[in-house]
């Protein structure tokens, strides 16, 4: 619900939140925009059986969490730091996330705008 | 018998609670497959899959039943076959467990058949003509599932085995797994209840109390959303599924505003069950399985805890369900409505109960996914309606005044269903933290605006303003209430459906038969042969005979006539 209302401005613009960016990542920015770096291994992914889906660039925590989750078991609350660490690292995620979509339906309007005026 | 059968199944929830942290700790998942006949290119095996799911759920269904044996022990305690109910709830136990650890289909048919079986026999056990009036609707509610799961061994054995667990990746597209999937689909509907089925769970509450706390609220009715999550994978993408979507949240809201038109204790009850499951059935159908089973277990623990309590009650009012009859009752019973409490207001996902955990989690994870905005508001207006009907009963049997009796015998005075209640009050209070921490291995991230999070607590406070104000009504708005007759008795009786489930689906039939008797046997058919040929006949010989006899007559008459004349001729 919040998404479609989130997303519900950025219809006039054909935009929809699962499209991915369309325009170029360094453009409109003064300094030069890094690609994120994936700091989880491939093979401790493996290792740790992580589904595929959860293999995001949070994924380092989530090995975290899950090698406190054996330690720990059944006594489970005492991972609520590393738990903590992961959904707040998923929340950065989201906010950039976001951020992106709303910088894509920027780009459009100003596209579409500059487009009508000349 | 009694506290056999509870030892017995104690220490089975106890070694599932041990297998399971084991499991869940090591990601164990347990195959065994022995194969007990084979020929041509077939092979009948009994198979068997422990994971943690099963063996979480075995735990729970295991304690809720050793429990509910332990309270039965005094609640049935004037029962003089008292051996035949435990008998028959460890049987239903065991087809649960059938049920729960089998990837193969025909031992879920097993199950599934023993579970509707003997779910049977527990609805006619008082054998009174509601009774088995209710226990025909329930069983043959039951059986469409039960032709669909046969239905659906039939079609899987295209495939040449019955484990469907090992067609799940590869046949997913495959034609046969389209109809396979749409027969699980309402083959789980009739079990959990689900829009057109949902007649026969409050009928099924002529059934004992505790058989109502282990079968009709937390095991029986949930073994089809387990049947569905464990098709999940399969189910996934289907256009079915977005069907169930639409009919389970319509379920949760139909009874829920049922359950406010209600006054029957035992049947609020079971409609707010009804309203769980179809919470259960839509999250399911959003494509999140482990939150519905998340919900499956927490609603298991405090429903069972519900109907114990409802069941104390109705002994201490000398059998009496009717809520109107009932009031204050927290001043005499404070142990008893203490669990009754915690159990509701678990039910409403107050903060920090069990319910809450699981309860929370899915209304966040519809508002902050993209979906309709006519799933967001049924959901909230459902989740309101909780609190509404849950407020009411609150206020009418625990706080407004006393109404029937003229002095209230009543105290805790049985330590044997307390005891058994104390044991799920305590899981309903600690099992949906408990669980939250285990069954999530991934946990869900969840970002919503400073509104649309408090929206649970917004529809929350205004479910309980209104409650609280229902159950004040005086009988001045009652009688108001006349005015809109037609819709109140629709909205109370289930949108029609215990009608259309009953004599709604053959009324048709047998109105046009009586109709084809009237016009066809009783009319043409009987003017044009049997009564027309008789009629004909005899207005022939009728009218022969008058011709006869006027024949006779005229004889006489033409004697006497040709007499006279000879007579004139002759002598004058």
């Amino acid at each position: 619900m919040g998404q479609i209302m989130g997303g519900y401005h950025a219809r006039s613009v054909d935009l929809n939140s699962d499209d991915n960016p369309t325009f170029d990542p360094q453009a409109g920015f003064q300094y030069e925009r890094k690609q994120r770096e994936m700091i989880a291994k491939e093979e401790d992914l493996i290792s740790a059986r992580i589904p595929n889906k959860y293999r995001d660039y949070c994924a380092h925590y989530l090995l975290d969490y899950q090698v406190c989750r054996y330690k720990e078991m059944p006594l489970l609350y005492r991972c609520a730091h590393e738990k903590h660490n992961y959904l707040n690292c998923e929340q950065q995620d989201y906010v950039l996330r976001m951020k992106e979509f709303e910088r894509e339906r920027r780009l459009r309007v100003r596209e579409n705008r500059i487009s009508a005026t000349a | 018998m009694c506290f056999n059968s509870f030892f017995f199944l104690f220490f089975f929830m106890l070694i599932n609670f041990f297998f399971f942290v084991y499991f869940i700790m090591n990601g164990l998942s347990v195959f065994f497959e022995w194969e007990i006949i084979s020929f041509n290119s077939m092979s009948i095996v009994m198979s068997i899959l422990l994971d943690w799911m099963s063996l979480l759920f075995m735990m729970f269904v295991s304690l809720i039943s050793s429990v509910v044996i332990f309270y039965s022990k005094s609640y049935m305690n004037s029962e003089l076959n008292l051996n035949r109910l435990i008998i028959l709830v460890l049987m239903f136990v065991f087809s649960m467990v059938l049920l729960i650890i089998s990837p193969n289909l025909i031992s879920i048919l097993l199950g599934w058949d023993g579970l509707g079986l003997i779910s049977y026999c527990l609805v006619i056990y008082y054998q009174n003509l509601k009774s088995y009036n209710a226990g025909m609707l329930t069983a043959l509610s039951n059986r469409i599932g039960d032709v669909m799961i046969l239905m659906v061994i039939c079609w899987i054995m295209n495939y040449g085995s019955w484990n469907y667990i090992f067609y799940f990746d590869f046949m997913k597209n495959d034609y046969v797994m389209f109809i396979i999937s749409f027969m699980i689909i309402i083959a789980a509907m009739t079990k959990s209840a689900q829009i057109p089925f949902s007649s026969w769970l409050p009928a099924a509450m002529a059934a004992p109390t505790p058989v109502s706390a282990l079968v009709h609220s937390s095991t029986l009715v949930t073994a089809g959303v387990y049947l569905l999550i464990r098709f999940n994978y399969l189910l996934i993408d289907m256009f079915f599924f977005k069907v169930l979507l639409f009919l389970s949240i319509l379920t949760m809201f139909m009874s829920g505003i049922s359950a406010n038109y209600e006054f029957d204790l035992k049947k609020i009850i079971a409609l707010s069950t009804l309203s769980q499951l179809g919470l259960m059935m839509s999250i399911l159908s959003l494509g999140f399985p482990d939150i519905a089973f998340f919900h499956l277990l927490t609603h298991a623990m405090f429903k069972a805890l519900l109907f114990m309590c409802a069941g104390v009650i109705i002994h201490m009012m000398n059998d009496i369900q009717d809520i109107r009859y009932m009031g204050g009752l927290s001043l005499y019973i404070p142990l008893t409505s203490l669990c009754l409490n915690i159990s509701n207001l678990s039910l409403c996902g107050i903060p920090f109960l069990s319910g809450f955990y699981s309860k929370d989690l899915i209304l966040e994870m519809v508002s902050f996914n993209s979906f309709n905005l006519m799933v967001f508001i049924l959901f909230y207006l459902s989740t309101g309606l909780t609190v509404f009907y849950t407020f009411r009963l609150i206020m009418y049997v625990m706080i407004s005044d006393f109404n029937l009796m003229m002095i209230y015998n009543l105290y805790d005075e049985d330590y044997i269903m307390l005891n058994s209640m104390f044991v799920l009050l305590f899981m309903s209070l600690l099992s949906g933290s408990f669980l939250s921490w285990f069954i999530f291995f991934y946990p869900y991230m969840i970002y919503l605006p400073f509104n649309l999070k408090l929206m649970v607590i917004y529809v929350s406070i205004l479910g309980s303003i209104l409650g609280f104000m229902v159950s004040n009504m005086g009988i001045y708005s009652l009688n108001k209430l006349l005015l809109s007759y037609n819709l109140s008795s629709f909205l109370c009786l289930m949108w029609f459906m215990p009608n259309l489930s009953t004599y709604g689906l053959s009324y048709i039939y047998l109105n046009f038969s009586q109709i084809l008797f009237k016009n066809i046997d009783m009319g043409w058919s009987e003017i044009y042969s049997g009564k027309g040929i008789f009629n004909i006949l005899k207005n022939y010989s009728v009218f022969y005979n008058i011709y006869q006899m006027n024949n006779f007559k005229i004889y006489l008459f033409s004697f006497i006539l040709w007499f006279m004349i000879l007579f004139i001729f002759f002598f004058i």
